[in-house]
């Protein structure tokens, strides 16, 4: 057998195994698909690091004077009133009981003669410009735990703001906040412990006890006082909002069915009210003006 | 200058010309999709799409030579940069670009397991892009575990060309199985991109500036693509980030679902003989019994001549894909690229049941390795799982059971297919 | 200070009528999916495991199931939801929402070959072939899959906690030939047709829904003529369900292409 690169010139022989060498090199190279654009990617990259969905959004542009009022109610739609259940105590009975029973859970409060839904959260996205009733505080407010059960279901806080975590309670307890401002200390019995969060959250995060763990309670601090809690008939009301711009408001229930507890409501006033399917709804307030909002909910907005 | 010498320079500047112009070499590898994803029926992704997939990715996972990890992932990306890159040592003597050095000839730049050798072995190297890992402590549906990865590092994988790097420093091994991993949850990512792209996204009617819908000539609603933009779309950052958490969640809560041996059904060691010899006959019962049913695949002699019609779930995604082309007589705009895809694909092999009778133990052999290949099944492979499926679940068999198949398949290699003629006198011709 | 709540009481009484209307009102859809030529007869099975058994059987390829007329089976009509959307539930689903979605191996072949369930509903895989070891092995897109032996002594129980976005397959690795599939969503609202050809989804809530049309011959059906339109490039087709209506799709041609023949 004679080797079929003997027969060349030798001149020929380097040059004819490099470009058999580039031949298949050129195949090798033959990739299918696009590849990544570095300048899209690195954008993207900045888009999700930059924090998630708190700032998010496009920033609000200030295009207005004065201030407006936002108020309603949230009213359950359905038949059946939902019933709570005894918390499942099981540890320091005496402490964590009154007559023999456990405080009723919180999980889905409705007034059985007004409908109205409870602990519902409400609040502003992003904003121009803050009131000064709504601006950053400094003073102290309680956060207090009885029988164990936490006193306040859905606690709201503006930052700047000191909590003062006490424990009314003939037990220790030890307070556990989740999310960005995490916190877990032991609350000694009748004692207090201050805390000055510094971090707002999207969305309400847990609060529990890890010595009880059925005690559960949600915290939302946010930048500004436009925040509201609805109360047991389910009416809340923020005021002082800037007039005259796009404000987005998000709507939270710790049963809330939707994506992070949202609230997703699809009734003809919710749609007027571009209600979308994370929760958020949109006003745009006059100078002065007070505008009403009062939305049925059906039972299947929540999951139980 | 004589002749040959000027003809010869002629030779190589033309040569030099086909090198630089006539060959599109990239400077740095790339990150390549996953292209029969992106063109099966499940997920026809339009090239558009195909693009911004590639940009999600990169901005996610960054490129082969700069790798980034979002913190969610919680990927440690000192070792992720220890393995990617080109391989070099610095003057400490500490190696950097060890994927590129040790993995990537057969594993290939995005881990799909098409590097250049690829090709010629059986089996062909694993492709990480799934998550799906064969040889693993856990449950089947379940990730393996760092000390999983870490132990095929390790011992290589015996009877295929997966070798051994137990000569690397243990730093080395963490770096290349944090890579892997990474690899792997890149790849997720990406047919999660391509599901969520042809499931949520897709054509929208386009509309005017009055919200008018815009129709073209015969009165069809123009249509367009919803763009994959999460840079300037807030919804679908929040959708990519739910998409990674439950990418995330079974990497990170893989130590739940590791198969613990119950005390009382581990075998005791130095059992008397008696005892192995009913246990490896109570395995044997088994092995050839319908409820474990391994004589089915594993064949009559336990050659691995059972079953051999099926396919691993890697062959069978690229056999689902050649069978629905060649059933296909549409064009579309995908056609061109499906038909590219198909001819880069490896010949299709079927999954060939272990011979039992060799002593080969890919997974190890240890009696836990065994153990577990029995009771988890092999993930990604027909191999069926006997045990709980899940933590807490109902097994078809129990522990003890599985044990004594154990027994009985480590007892295979020394026991001949045939019966044997009982002791006749061996090599009398060398006698006489 | 009575006067305004009153008046708040009264529009919360009308927004609450209002919505309980649009809370309580369902719709149905039906059709009848026809081949629209020929499809051949479905090739037999080459039995090559427990041929005993399973050779006794009369196996054929169930990709393509016809009835009389041409009548074309499994076809699976399901509604398109967004991630993370819900549809409403009517009341009547509730039952079965609890009921095991019963899978059996029997005659070496899955019964049924399409089976719909919900998530959070159990999955119940039983073999009631005597003597014959099967092994299910389901693969999933958004769930955990699963492989595991079936024996005749107990069925295998599974629950899915994600809808799956395509129907997804079933195999016994045992014997390959071996197919079903299961459609897994959040919600009750899926369609096969029957041997007649003929599907029906009940008490849908009102409102325009994306629908899906899915076979097994090649997924999604696209571009498939509808009473009024046609399904879209992805199989889809946006269709109104009116209060206490049944939308009738009427006869719905399928051509063997659009099956992979």
């Amino acid at each position: 057998m004679v080797n079929p690169l003997t027969k060349l010139p030798s001149f020929l022989l380097l040059p004819a195994l490099l470009g058999l060498g580039v031949v298949t090199g050129c195949q090798r190279g033959e990739e299918l698909g696009p590849v990544a654009s570095a300048a899209a990617a690195l954008k993207i990259r900045d888009a999700l690091t930059a924090g998630g969905s708190g700032g998010g959004g496009a920033a609000a542009v200030a295009m207005g004077t004065g201030w407006g009022t936002l108020k309603g109610r949230f009213v359950f739609d359905g038949e059946d009133v939902p019933q709570m259940v005894p918390y499942n105590a099981n540890k320091d009975m005496e402490a964590c009981t009154i007559a023999g029973k456990a405080p009723l859970q919180e999980t889905l409060l409705v007034d059985e003669s007004t409908k109205g839904i409870a602990n519902l959260a409400v609040f502003v996205r992003s904003v121009s410009r803050v009131h000064e009733s709504a601006e950053a505080g400094s003073g102290k407010v309680d956060f207090d735990q009885k029988a164990c059960q936490f006193l306040t279901h859905v606690f709201p806080l503006v930052l700047g703001n000191t909590i003062v975590i006490k424990n009314s309670d003939p037990v220790g307890h030890n307070t556990n906040i989740d999310g960005k401002n995490s916190f877990n200390q032991t609350i000694p019995v009748g004692e207090s412990i201050d805390f000055k969060p510094q971090k707002e959250e999207a969305v309400p995060v847990s609060v529990r006890c890890s010595i009880h763990p059925w005690m559960l309670a949600y915290f939302l601090p946010r930048k500004n006082g436009y925040v509201a809690i609805t109360s047991a008939d389910g009416s809340f009301e923020i005021a002082n909002l800037p007039a005259g711009e796009d404000l987005e408001f998000q709507v939270w229930h710790e049963s809330a069915s939707g994506p992070g507890h949202s609230l997703i409501l699809t009734t003809p006033e919710a749609k007027d009210l571009k209600w979308s399917k994370k929760g958020r709804f949109k006003v745009k307030l006059g100078e002065d003006e007070v505008k009403e909002i009062n939305l049925a909910v059906p039972s299947t907005a929540f999951s139980l | 200058m004589n002749s040959s010498v000027r003809i010869f320079c002629g030779w190589l500047s033309l040569v030099g010309v086909i090198l630089l112009g006539g060959c599109d070499m990239p400077d740095a590898p790339q990150f390549r999709l996953n292209m029969v994803q992106m063109v099966s029926d499940a997920t026809p992704t339009p090239p558009a799409y195909q693009e911004q997939i590639a940009n999600v990715l990169d901005g996610m996972f960054g490129t082969p030579d700069e790798p980034f990890a979002l913190p969610e992932t919680g990927l440690d990306l000192r070792k992720l940069q220890m393995a990617a890159g080109p391989a070099w040592t610095d003057d400490k003597g500490a190696n950097f670009g060890l994927y590129r050095k040790h993995c990537v000839h057969c594993h290939g730049v995005t881990g799909d397991g098409r590097g250049p050798t690829a090709l010629f072995l059986n089996p062909y190297p694993r492709d990480y892009r799934a998550g799906v890992y064969k040889f693993k402590s856990t449950y089947n549906p379940a990730r393996p575990t760092d000390e999983d990865l870490h132990r095929v590092l390790i011992n290589g994988i015996p009877g295929t060309a997966m070798p051994s790097f137990s000569l690397s420093p243990q730093a080395e091994l963490e770096s290349l199985a944090e890579y892997v991993k990474y690899l792997s949850i890149r790849g997720q990512m990406e047919i999660a991109l391509a599901n969520y792209a042809f499931n949520d996204l897709g054509e929208e009617e386009t509309v005017d500036d009055k919200g008018e819908p815009v129709l073209d000539d015969e009165g069809e609603p123009v249509m367009r693509l919803i763009p994959l933009d999460p840079a300037s779309d807030e919804e679908q950052r929040t959708v990519i980030t739910e998409l990674l958490a439950e990418i995330m969640d079974p990497w990170n809560t893989v130590n739940e679902q590791i198969i613990v041996p119950e005390e009382g059904a581990i075998p005791v060691d130095n059992r008397p003989a008696e005892d192995v010899a009913a246990s490896v006959a109570k395995g044997r019962e088994l092995f050839y019994g319908i409820r474990a049913n391994c004589m089915k695949c594993h064949g009559p002699t336990g050659l691995g001549d059972g079953q051999q019609d099926d396919f691993d779930n890697w062959n069978k995604a690229h056999k689902q894909f050649l069978d629905s082309l060649a059933s296909s007589s549409e064009e579309d705009e995908l056609t061109g690229t499906r038909d590219s895809v198909a001819a880069s694909l490896y010949p299709i092999r079927n999954a060939i049941p272990r011979n039992l009778r060799k002593g080969i133990y890919r997974g190890g052999h240890r009696r836990i390795d065994v153990f577990w290949r029995i009771y988890a099944g092999i993930a990604g492979t027909p191999m069926p799982g006997s045990g709980p499926a899940s933590p807490g679940a109902q097994g078809t068999l129990t522990e003890e059971e599985i044990w004594s198949i154990v027994d009985y398949v480590l007892s295979l290699p020394y026991e001949t297919p045939s019966r044997p003629l009982e002791a006749l006198p061996t090599n009398l011709e060398l006698v006489n | 200070m009575t006067h305004p709540f009153r008046i708040l009481v009264a529009t919360v009484i009308t927004i609450t009528a209002l919505a309980q209307s649009h809370a309580v009102e369902w719709g149905s859809i039906k059709g009848k999916f026809v081949l629209d030529g020929a499809a051949g007869e479905p090739a037999a099975i080459n039995v090559n495991k427990d041929a005993e058994f399973c050779g006794k059987h009369d196996l054929k390829d169930e990709t393509i199931v016809t009835g009389e007329g041409n009548a074309l089976a499994n076809v699976v009509v399901f509604i398109y939801a967004k991630r993370g959307q819900k549809l409403e539930v009517h009341p009547d689903y509730e039952a079965a929402a609890k009921t095991p979605a019963k899978l059996e191996n029997k005659g070496c072949r899955f019964e049924p070959h399409l089976l719909a369930l919900r998530t959070g509903q159990p999955l119940e895989v039983s073999n009631s072939d005597p003597g014959i070891g099967h092994n299910t092995n389901a693969s999933f897109v958004a769930n955990p899959g699963f492989n595991e032996m079936v024996t005749n002594a107990a069925p295998i129980v599974k629950t899915l906690e994600k809808p799956e976005p395509v129907p997804a397959p079933v195999a016994c690795n045992v014997h390959p030939w071996m197919k079903a599939h299961v459609v897994v969503r959040e919600d009750p609202y899926v369609g096969i047709s029957n041997e007649k050809g003929e599907f029906e989804i009940k008490n849908i809530p009102v409102g325009q829904h994306e629908f899906i049309f899915w076979h097994e011959g090649k997924g999604n059906l696209r571009d498939v003529k509808l009473a009024s339109g046609k399904t879209d490039r992805r199989g889809r087709a946006k269709l109104k369900i009116e209060a206490g209506k049944e939308l009738d799709l009427g006869e719905i041609k399928v051509t063997p292409a659009a099956l992979g023949k």
